[in-house]
């Protein structure tokens, strides 16, 4: 896998393409949000108006809401598959999900 | 003198197949949406060709505000959709896409209920072409599928508009000022383009069933005809605010578990008129406002989505999230098209999605929606989550798939690079967009705790995402089909009816025997013309929904 | 020339015809010269007869051959209603003469002089059922239209044709003996004439309850309209060549039925008489199962034929349904059905037979990929199953635009539900064959497919068809001229 893409740009995403990389990647979204939530208290609010007003005072609310909300997303999601997964060939021939993976591509005519 | 830009595409479908095959059509369907648009840019608002037809007055063209938009932003969809298609042979698809364009932009100026009904049904059996132009056996019954609903839509629209001529004498298009029977039939018929809950399996089922190039087509007109229609029917209508968050809530969950990246984006394309929808329901002129702009910005960055994922099936031959993953090796600049339209829908800030969603975000906060603002907040994280982080990260990143191909080639990279432009240029120059809005309401969204907000909302998004990853909780791409609604005319109808029908029959046998013969190889035939030996096929199965419809209907009409 | 003599005409003139193809049976180019010759004459002289119907005439030629029962006499007359069916007749005779011969020709079959023969009687008894004014007189073409069409459906003298044929007569002749014959002396005996007139003869003549009871006579009596029960000779005459479907089915036998069944509704019972007594309330639930019913088994058929018999059941009960309606909108919306499903119906059959002499297929599953090969044929075929769905921009979408329009009350909304699901119905039986040709691989043929490779089929089987798919488009837009023709039938409407 050591092939070098011809791209210049593929290449220098592939030095951070490893462990080490994405866990830096990590770190670095954790310091960027905890300073979100740090700049996010100090700023003028001029929402003045309904629930914005509100949850606008309650420090790092925004930030907090997304990640439980989309932590209950996937989990949900997850659970939901239990129930609802099928078998890809489930409605074949009548549907696409079964069929056979184009090899060259779309051919052009 | 100005001619209806539809005659333009209409005409150009028919000169077309004349036109030899290769850059000089290219060219030529370039040219159309270009010279189209000539028709009306510039043009101050106002009626423009009328037509008298069986006693009614038919209004071609009617160029408003809300026309305008619409109008102009279908037009430079036909535009980028022909330069990704360039290198497109198939005339079906290449008259189809004509026609289909042509009539969703005929349906926006259409100023009477007859005109639009007739590019409604255009729109409907323009677009079947699209989906059937993958010629396999699956898009082939896909294609009956959408196409028939598609014509309920039609039917129902119909039904509503002669009723509505009936009891008011007037086939103009305006609001409707109460909720006659002619209007709820309306409603329904708008309900099914605009893929309201447990009628938007179509679009899941459909949009991913098309070819690479045919689904950016797709994509942008059928439901954003339906979300103008609304507009102009409906806007204010309560009950759409909640049918609005409804729609943006389920189909992020469908998305977290599909596989097939394209019908990912169907997900997130119907969660994204859940926002359209709640802004048509609140109704104040900022929220139509909102629903104006978003429907703009969302034309160009699910084109986008749809462009490149169109990239990476043409070029590594599916989309399947199981079968794909470090295409960033191969299609990097693909790759990068993809990251800002996912940077667009997911409404990052100087993207486009950020200057419209927040407009409709902040009329439900004014109006006193509270739980339909959380909604639409979860929904907003969700999108982000979906349409964001797993398109991009599934596509391009994740484990190597080891699929080694070509970058796209220069006509998709060129379609995808200004569609890319356009929802830049729109995120961080937000006026000129503003301007065209129906209403004239000053809206500033760059403030620093809006931008500092969002970006909250976002990133920690995003941290719950990699949490997620690094745990191992994230569900896995699975090869699989998702159960939704449509099982009932896909499955139980079908085997039902079946049933009843083998028993119907039956009892006809016993009682008359000169009919035995003939109605036993009706039955036996219903294998046959279903294509399949448990008879579980498209035909029988459209009776059922028809059934189950007709029912329903009994008891509005009452 | 005046217009009683053109009315004698345009009776006479095909039973001329049929003479001269007779005399002309060794000189097969002579004699198809000859079936064409009378048809555009035909069709020129009921045109001059259209003309003078259009400016407010109404030709009349009363008593001009007595009957055996004393006192009753043939008569003739003509009014808008009969003039269209007319023009229709006449004007599809062109198309169809010259599609017979391109099909007749590339199938080689024979006995082809009769063929022509009889074509030409047949048309000549629907002239006279179009021009026919009293309801004996239209009895006694409508017998010689079942028979002259006999042969023709047992054209290819097999067996299973025979069968068919004989199938086709005995309900044909038998509802129309018992029932008709019965139904036409009861009005007799309580009206006193069976003269056609405008508003009705009935009104006040017959018991309300006894209304309905006639009218089930002279609806099951009318059996070419192919009502529920009795429709069963329409899918068995499908045995007969192409070009003789597309005269039952499009040109004259169907469309004589739905003709007379709009005749006795609108002339002998009058419209405002059947809405006054609900009369027809049952016939329009009737027509309305026949509807659903048939597209139903239509979308069980796996032989195209056969699918577009059952959805000619289907397409017809929409005149019935109309004029049982009860109103003069309804009435008027069952006419334009007349033409409009004439000229998509015309155009699927010619486009099925071009497909069975181009590639001897005739099962929709074996369609796959054909259009390839078949652009124009599977073109006109298109927008012929469009016009039938009713799609705007084609003709077959005023009709289910003026049945919404007639049902549209509390009692009726019903109907509208069962044009809705018809509609559908009628989309997914021809969608099909619409997707399937254009756009699924064709079956993989063993070693011969270079060689037998289908194509486009002969030009004389491919334009006919063409041109009946463009009328179909110019109907939408011309519908108002048909309107304006149309409407002296009732004076109420606006």
């Amino acid at each position: 896998m050591n092939e070098q893409p011809r791209f210049l740009l593929s290449r220098l995403l592939q030095r951070i393409d490893s462990p080490l990389g994405a866990k830096r990647i990590y770190y670095v979204l954790l310091v960027v949000c905890g300073l979100l939530v740090v700049v996010g208290a100090l700023i003028p609010h001029h929402d003045a108006y309904g629930m914005g007003a509100i949850v606008a005072r309650i420090p790092g609310f925004y930030g907090i809401y997304g990640f439980v909300m989309c932590a209950l997303l996937v989990l949900v999601a997850k659970a939901l598959r239990r129930i609802l997964m099928r078998p890809e060939n489930y409605y074949a021939p009548h549907a696409i999900d079964s069929e056979e993976i184009q090899k060259d591509g779309e051919s052009s005519t | 003198m100005s001619i209806p830009p539809f005659l333009f595409y209409l005409a150009g479908a028919l000169v077309l197949p004349l036109i030899p095959k290769g850059v000089m059509r290219s060219l030529f369907l370039l040219l159309v949406p270009v010279l189209a648009l000539t028709q009306f840019v510039l043009l101050p608002f106002g009626e423009y060709a009328n037509a008298e037809l069986y006693g009614y007055t038919l209004i071609l063209m009617r160029l408003d505000a809300l026309a305008y938009a619409f109008s102009l932003i279908f037009s430079i969809a036909a535009f980028l959709a022909a330069l990704f298609a360039w290198h497109i042979r198939d005339t079906t698809q290449q008259v189809a896409t004509l026609v289909y364009s042509g009539a969703a932009i005929g349906a926006v100026q259409a100023g009477d209920l007859i005109t639009l009904f007739c590019f409604w049904e255009a729109t409907a059996f323009a677009s079947v072409f699209l989906v059937w132009a993958r010629r396999t056996t699956g898009a082939y019954f896909t294609g009956l599928r959408y196409l028939i609903i598609q014509m309920l839509s039609g039917l129902l629209l119909l039904a509503g508009v002669i009723l509505h001529i009936n009891a008011t004498g007037s086939n103009l298009f305006v609001q409707f000022p109460d909720m006659s029977l002619a209007a709820v039939l309306i409603l329904l018929a708008f309900g099914i383009k605009c893929a309201f809950p447990l009628l938007h399996d179509w679009l899941q089922d459909a949009y991913p069933a098309s070819t690479a190039t045919g689904t950016v087509v797709l994509s942008a007109f059928t439901t954003k005809l339906a979300v103008y229609a609304l507009a102009r029917g409906f806007p204010g209508l309560e009950v759409l605010v909640y049918i609005g968050a409804l729609m943006t809530l389920f189909p992020i969950f469908y998305a977290v578990i599909e596989n097939d990246l394209r019908r990912v984006l169907a997900f997130s394309l119907n969660n994204q008129l859940g926002f359209m929808v709640v802004g048509i329901g609140i109704g104040t002129p900022l929220a139509l406002n909102g629903t104006v702009a978003h429907a703009f910005c969302h034309i160009l960055y699910k084109a986008l989505l749809f462009m490149s994922m169109g990239a990476v099936l043409l070029r590594a031959g599916t989309t399947k999230g199981s079968e794909l993953g470090g295409l960033y090796k191969s299609m990097p600049y693909t790759m990068i098209f993809c990251v800002i339209g996912a940077a667009s829908i997911s409404a990052f800030p100087l993207f486009s999605g950020f200057i419209s969603k927040s407009l409709i975000l902040s009329a439900t906060d004014k109006q006193g929606y509270t739980l339909v603002w959380l909604a639409l907040l979860f929904a907003s994280a969700g999108v982000f989550h979906h349409s964001g982080i797993k398109i991009p990260y599934f596509a391009f990143f994740a484990h190597d798939s080891g699929i080694r191909c070509r970058e796209a080639p220069w006509n998709m990279l060129l379609a995808m690079g200004l569609t890319a432009l356009l929802c830049v240029g729109i995120g961080i120059f937000p006026q000129p967009l503003y301007n065209i809005l129906p209403y004239d309401i000053p809206y500033f969204p760059y403030t620093a705790d809006h931008v500092v907000f969002q970006l909250q909302l976002l990133l920690f998004s995003a941290l719950a995402f990699t949490v997620l990853m690094r745990t191992g909780i994230y569900p896995p791409e699975l090869r699989s089909v998702n159960l939704s609604s449509d099982i009932v005319y896909r499955k139980w109808l079908p085997k039902f009816l079946l049933w009843t029908w083998g028993g119907i029959e039956q009892f006809i046998v016993s009682i008359t025997t000169p009919l035995r013969r003939e109605s036993w190889q009706a039955f036996r035939n219903i294998g046959i013309v279903l294509g399949n030996d448990r008879g579980s096929g498209a035909m029988l199965l459209w009776v059922g929904v028809l059934l189950v419809l007709l029912l329903t209907l009994t008891y509005v009409a009452r | 020339m005046n217009d009683t003599t053109a009315l004698y005409l345009a009776i006479l003139l095909p039973l001329l015809g049929a003479v001269f193809i007779a005399a002309l049976r060794n000189h097969p180019n002579l004699r198809e010269a000859a079936t064409l010759v009378t048809s555009v004459v035909l069709f020129a002289n009921v045109c001059w007869l259209v003309a003078s119907v259009a400016n407010g005439a109404t030709p009349r030629a009363a008593n001009i051959l007595p009957m055996p029962v004393s006192g009753l006499f043939l008569s003739l007359e003509l009014e808008p209603l009969g003039a269209m069916f007319a023009a229709i007749a006449s004007g599809l005779w062109i198309i169809n003469s010259l599609y017979s011969i391109g099909y007749m020709r590339a199938n080689k079959e024979k006995h082809q002089t009769r063929f022509y023969i009889c074509f030409a009687i047949a048309i000549a008894a629907a002239m006279g059922i179009a021009l026919s004014g009293d309801l004996i007189t239209l009895f006694v073409f409508y017998e010689v239209l079942t028979l002259a069409t006999y042969p023709l459906v047992a054209h290819k003298q097999t067996e299973e044709a025979k069968a068919g044929a004989r199938t086709y007569l005995l309900i044909l002749l038998s509802t129309s003996v018992f029932l008709l014959l019965f139904a036409i002396a009861w009005t007799y005996d309580v009206a006193g004439t069976v003269a056609f007139a405008q508003g009705g003869i009935l009104d006040g003549r017959i018991e309300n309850w006894l209304a309905p009871v006639l009218l089930a006579c002279f609806a099951f009596g009318i059996g070419k309209a192919a009502l529920l029960p009795v429709h069963l000779w329409l899918p068995a005459a499908m045995v007969a060549p192409t070009p003789v479907s597309a005269l039952l089915h499009a040109v004259a036998v169907v469309k004589a039925g739905v003709f007379t069944m709009l005749k006795v509704g609108i002339y002998i019972f009058g419209i405002d008489f059947l809405e006054q007594t609900g009369a027809s309330q049952w016939l329009a639930w009737l027509a309305g199962a026949s509807i659903l019913y048939a597209s139903v088994r239509a979308l069980a058929k796996d032989n195209l034929k056969a699918r577009l018999a059952y959805s000619t059941v289907s397409q017809l009960s929409y005149v019935t349904l109309a004029m049982a309606l009860a109103t003069p909108l309804g009435a008027l919306a069952g006419a334009l059905q007349i033409a409009m499903h004439a000229f998509g119906k015309i155009t699927l059959f010619m486009c099925a037979g071009a497909i069975y002499v181009a590639s001897h297929r005739t099962q929709v599953s074996d369609l796959n990929g054909l259009a390839r090969a078949m652009p124009i044929t599977f073109a006109a075929f298109t927008v012929g199953a469009l016009s039938i769905i009713g799609a705007p921009l084609l003709g077959g979408f005023w009709v289910k635009w003026e049945i919404i329009f007639a049902a549209n009350t509390p009692e009726q909304l019903i109907f509208i539900i069962v044009m809705i699901a018809s509609s559908m119905l009628s989309l997914a039986y021809f969608a099909p064959i619409i997707g399937r040709g254009f756009f699924l691989p064709p079956a993989q043929a063993s070693g011969d497919a270079t060689a037998n490779a289908p194509k486009e089929a002969p030009l004389l089987c491919v334009l006919p068809p063409g041109i009946s798919a463009i009328i179909c488009i110019i109907l939408f837009f011309q519908i108002d001229v048909l309107w304006r023709f149309l409407k002296p039938i009732f004076e109420a409407i606006p």
